[in-house]
């Protein structure tokens, strides 16, 4: 596009920016004023994390995912067997082997594990899984999640099966959560500009011309795969450390799944101020419906609006988005630079040249 | 010695044999060209070659590979692009992306700029429009393109079907302006067109192909003397053609 400013690392620079700025100045301030509040900041930016990671593989590739709640709870788990204090572990999991039970990691490097395993995971289904596109690839990425829900359910002695995994330390808090969302997004970002990025979208856009221009579309399509998990599943590991249990119910990883696909898809999947945007309007507005069902004090009457009003509302802001922009809000654009900045760019050709080099 | 050989080449589709026995060779700075009327499988010739079908029969030979059953990449990485009759741009990404894209399986950072400023000089219209959505072009603008992005995987042998096809005759003159360069550099190149006067003005070599079979191979000079074409193109003897035009 021609107003897409994310062919140069000016243009990288100005939209890490101007949707980081926005995003950390809000978080803070809503943060900064209460309890309440810091979980609702804390809880949208684990989920901007998670949509960004999805925008990674989505945005670029086209394939649609539902299978992204896998790494989630594989990454989360993961995280906890390495973090939980030995002499908790004991009680709460006693079927873990001995092994697993005496390993005690900080926080970081427990995190790490869980987002490195998932990462792997990726890698591996993604062999498969990437040749496939359209809707063969997103019901086999919905099988693939169905395949690890239903094994972590039945792993008893790791997971504690149907029951909940709690016990877990307690570290995610609004700046973290901050902090990895825009880590996502320089990520989304690095890769959209990278040449890996632009491969992929060529697959997107047409893959058998891709492949007729030289185009490795499975290898393309599998690098963004495993990036896109690993950073989902760093969203798990902070939501997992947020809450501070874990469960592998099936329906509440599925009602995730729908949601942060709901925040891509209104705000424009492809692109990341599509992420981000979706995320502020979709959070927003179930915020303003849980208010909602909780009761509205208005003088002497409370206005309580039936339970279940959440997920109807998101539905109908959804299926609203899709049918008057059904490229979602953004319509995949980013936020144009604005010409005072971008003039110099566009002085000549040889810049742009010069510029798209630095895509190594 | 000759770059590509084709030999014996079968294509079916189905019950169609769309080429039936087809041998040709091309040589390294050569230009052969692929002239006849529809159907004749001059396409499925190419596709053949740059391994978007896979033939019956018969053998493919570039450089001493082997190229059947080969995927498509590991062709072009051995050194054949194909521009396709549709032409098959990104219309959705900018030129110079597309250009890019056509560079997938390089890393010489220094030689893929020269290489896109080599493209601007062959198609002088390109440069200004680096920055637009590729789909925004014309036609001969996305041809040439299209020849651009081929250009851009450094190939031995560069494959163009119907590089006139929609376009303008002076747009034409410019695609065609840019194919004569690229010859007189000693790019090997095999060259499907309908339009058979703008084909035999550029090659070397040509080959005449009607219903799945070379009717006549020769220079230029040979086939316009040859008196076969009407033969070719119209399904019927070239005495009868002629009695007819008496």
């Amino acid at each position: 596009m021609r107003n897409d400013p994310t062919h140069s690392w000016q243009g990288i620079v100005w939209t890490f920016l101007v949707l980081g700025i926005p995003v950390a100045v809000a978080a803070l301030l809503l943060a900064s004023t209460g309890p309440v509040l810091a979980r609702v900041v804390t809880d949208t930016l684990i989920k901007l994390t998670m949509v960004v990671g999805l925008y990674i593989f989505i945005g670029n590739s086209g394939i649609f995912s539902f299978g992204h709640a896998a790494f989630i709870v594989v990454g989360s788990y993961a995280s906890a067997w390495m973090t939980i204090p030995p002499t908790f572990k004991k009680v709460i999991l006693p079927g873990l082997p001995a092994f697993m039970q005496s390993i005690h990691l900080d926080p970081f490097t427990g995190g790490l594990v869980g987002v490195l395993l998932a990462a792997l995971l990726a890698f591996v289904i993604g062999l498969a899984l990437m040749r496939l596109a359209g809707i063969a690839a997103s019901i086999a990425s919905f099988a693939f999640f169905s395949v690890i829900v239903v094994i972590y359910n039945n792993w008893t002695g790791w997971t504690k099966g149907t029951a909940s995994l709690v016990g877990l330390p307690v570290y995610a808090g609004p700046k973290l959560a901050l902090a990895a969302a825009l880590i996502a997004m320089l990520l989304a970002l690095l890769f959209q500009y990278s040449r890996y990025g632009l491969l992929l979208r060529a697959t997107r856009e047409d893959a058998a011309a891709a492949r007729a221009a030289g185009v490795e579309v499975e290898r393309m399509r599998l690098i963004a795969f495993v990036v896109s998990a690993a950073v989902v599943a760093a969203g798990g590991v902070l939501q997992g450390h947020f809450n501070g249990a874990l469960t592998t119910t099936a329906n509440v990883h599925l009602n995730l799944t729908f949601l942060i696909l709901a925040m891509l898809v209104v705000g424009g999947m492809r692109s990341l101020a599509g992420a981000v945007i979706g995320v502020a309007i979709l959070a927003f507005v179930a915020e303003l419906l849980r208010q909602l069902e909780r009761g509205w004090q208005i003088g002497d009457f409370t206005i309580t609006a039936p339970s279940g009003l959440g997920q109807v509302g998101l539905g109908i802001v959804m299926l609203v988005v899709l049918i008057s922009r059904p490229q979602g809000l953004t319509k995949g654009r980013e936020i144009p630079m604005p010409n005072w900045l971008s003039r110099r760019e566009r002085q000549g050709d040889a810049e742009l040249i010069g510029s798209t080099q630095n895509a190594r | 010695m000759s770059l590509l050989k084709v030999r014996e080449l079968a294509v079916q589709y189905g019950a169609v044999a769309a080429l039936q026995g087809v041998s040709l060779d091309v040589s390294s700075g050569e230009v052969v060209a692929l002239i006849g009327p529809n159907g004749a499988g001059k396409t499925s010739l190419l596709s053949a070659v740059a391994g978007v079908v896979r033939p019956r029969a018969g053998t493919i030979g570039f450089d001493g590979q082997d190229l059947v059953g080969m995927p498509i990449q590991k062709i072009v990485r051995a050194g054949i692009a194909l521009v396709p009759e549709n032409r098959d741009i990104f219309t959705k990404l900018t030129v110079i992306e597309n250009l890019l894209i056509g560079a997938s399986t390089r890393n010489d950072w220094d030689g893929i700029a020269q290489d896109i400023e080599r493209i601007g000089e062959l198609f002088p219209a390109l440069p200004r429009l680096f920055p637009r959505p590729a789909g925004l072009l014309s036609g001969g603008e996305q041809q040439m393109l299209a020849i651009g992005r081929a250009l851009m995987s450094r190939p031995r042998l560069l494959m163009l079907d119907e590089p006139s096809l929609g376009l303008a005759p002076v747009v034409t003159d410019a695609v065609f302006a840019g194919i004569r360069t690229l010859r007189a550099q000693g790019m090997a190149i095999l060259l499907v067109e309908q339009n058979a006067v703008r084909a035999l003005s550029v090659c070397d070599r040509a080959h005449l192909l009607s219903a799945g079979i070379v009717h006549f191979t020769g220079t230029p000079d040979e086939i316009a003397h040859a008196g076969d074409i009407d033969a070719a193109y119209f399904g019927v003897p070239s005495d009868v053609a002629a009695q007819g035009s008496a």
